[in-house]
């Protein structure tokens, strides 16, 4: 497969209930805009999207709604529209689809984290934040097997455990960590 | 999945090359599950040497979800927006492209009859025979009901959605009134040409799945199709914006992606 143009690192990130408090932590941490990022937040399908909105102030990185075929920017965070996956394809773009819920969610993040692994394989890192469901588990997994770098919030730590918690019943991530270690590794990122 | 689009185009000359690759690969996981095979490979060569499995096949290779009256203010700024200028013609031709199952050819056809719509074709096409095949027969799961009345309320329905439909069982059939005036198509937006002169084209959540440069494609043929002042209509999630196509178009509704050819 091509690319047409040299395309930003992926960090590709999911959250569920407790997300928000959670991405207010660790968002601003964003500095290296080497990296493009891709960020899945489980919300009411018929909403609005405001998540750009609310983080942009605080934020380095700029944030948008994904677009359908939309070319990966670094320096930009691409929020999934509500009631659409969002993936990532391997010539560096993005795409929305409007298949069946997985796992209960659209946007799923499973959906998110596998299309990045094969996309990026070593070059993706995905990290997997707060929930109460099993979202992320199985996407995390394909991100480990094909060399990508694999975060889970410490279950100890998150607001509500059962989402991290079910991707470490099924792996084992590079790393569990609170989310001010997890704002210390972006500060840090190379 | 490089070598089965290669294979696939070769063979039957369908053409997934610049279909979203994301989505190509989710869909090809489900028929391997499907159809107990291992590999992609395993895939490709029963492709190639069994001429029944690529209709089956072709089945999972595109995204067929999809609801009556969904996103209803859509369906509501077509009524609004788009209608009054419908009703200045003496006869309509009406272009759904990737109709899927049917559930869109559904809802724009109660909501026509509603308008008062008399003399009207509506061209229904898509890539896949069986999609057609089901559309045409108008039988849909009882369950899609109780959303699809929600919906079709929201969108500016004016009676309720059971006066159109017979149930029995676990499925409604819906009246054979409302695809009188269907004729049903299979084309590939990806290699086909032009439907002339049309007044209407609605395409939603079909460019989702295309890159950029197919997504152009289907833009100029939807260009090369309307008569002048016709309207196009896509998915909330898409956008006529950035196609070379654009400057030919007025936004009528940027929100609901209704344009209209100047």
């Amino acid at each position: 497969m091509t690319t047409p143009h040299r395309a930003p690192k992926l960090i590709v990130i999911g959250a569920s209930a407790g997300g928000i408090s959670a991405l207010h932590q660790i968002l601003p941490s964003l500095q290296n805009t080497d990296y493009a990022v891709a960020l899945v937040i489980h919300l009411p399908p018929e909403g609005p999207n405001l998540i750009p909105s609310l983080f942009k102030d605080e934020c380095q990185f700029s944030l948008k709604e994904a677009e359908s075929g939309e070319e990966l920017q670094g320096g930009v965070i691409y929020v999934a529209p509500p009631g659409y996956h969002l993936s990532a394809d391997p010539n560096g773009t993005l795409s929305l689809s409007n298949e069946e819920e997985i796992n209960y969610s659209r946007p799923s993040i499973d959906v998110l984290f596998e299309s990045a692994s094969f996309a990026y394989k070593k070059s993706c890192m995905a990290i997997l934040l707060t929930g109460a469901n099993h979202d992320g588990a199985q996407g995390l997994k394909s991100v480990a097997r094909l060399g990508g770098t694999t975060i889970v919030q410490n279950p100890r730590t998150a607001e509500f455990p059962m989402m991290p918690e079910s991707a470490l019943a099924v792996m084992k991530p590079d790393h569990i960590l609170s989310l001010e270690e997890i704002s210390r590794m972006l500060r840090e990122l190379r | 999945m490089e070598l089965l689009i290669g294979a696939i185009l070769a063979r039957f000359q369908f053409d997934f090359r610049q279909y979203s690759r994301s989505s190509l690969r989710r869909r090809l996981d489900q028929a391997l599950t499907k159809f107990g095979m291992p590999t992609v490979s395993a895939l490709q060569a029963k492709v190639l040497h069994d001429a029944d499995f690529f209709p089956k096949l072709l089945a999972y290779l595109t995204v067929n979800t999809t609801e009556m009256f969904r996103d209803p203010d859509s369906w509501s700024s077509l009524v609004k927006n788009v209608f009054p200028y419908l009703a200045t013609y003496p006869s309509l031709k009406i272009w759904i492209a990737g109709c899927s199952t049917g559930e869109e050819i559904i809802t724009l056809s109660i909501l026509m009859k509603e308008a008062g719509f008399r003399k009207y074709v509506i061209y229904a096409t898509d890539i896949n025979p069986m999609n057609l095949e089901h559309a045409s027969r108008a039988i849909y799961p009882a369950s899609v009901i109780p959303e699809a009345q929600k919906n079709y309320l929201l969108a500016g329905g004016k009676g309720t959605l059971s006066q159109y439909f017979e149930g029995a069982y676990d499925s409604v059939k819906f009246s054979p009134e409302l695809l009188k005036n269907v004729v049903f198509s299979d084309h590939s937006l990806a290699t086909d040409s032009v439907f002339s002169e049309m007044h209407l084209i609605s395409c939603r959540n079909v460019l989702i799945y295309f890159d950029r440069t197919l997504q152009d494609r289907v833009f100029g043929l939807f260009d090369d199709s309307l008569v002048r002042g016709g309207f196009l209509t896509l998915g909330s999630k898409e956008t006529l914006n950035f196609s070379k196509t654009f400057k030919n178009y007025d936004v009528i509704d940027n929100f609901n992606k209704v344009y209209q050819k100047k």
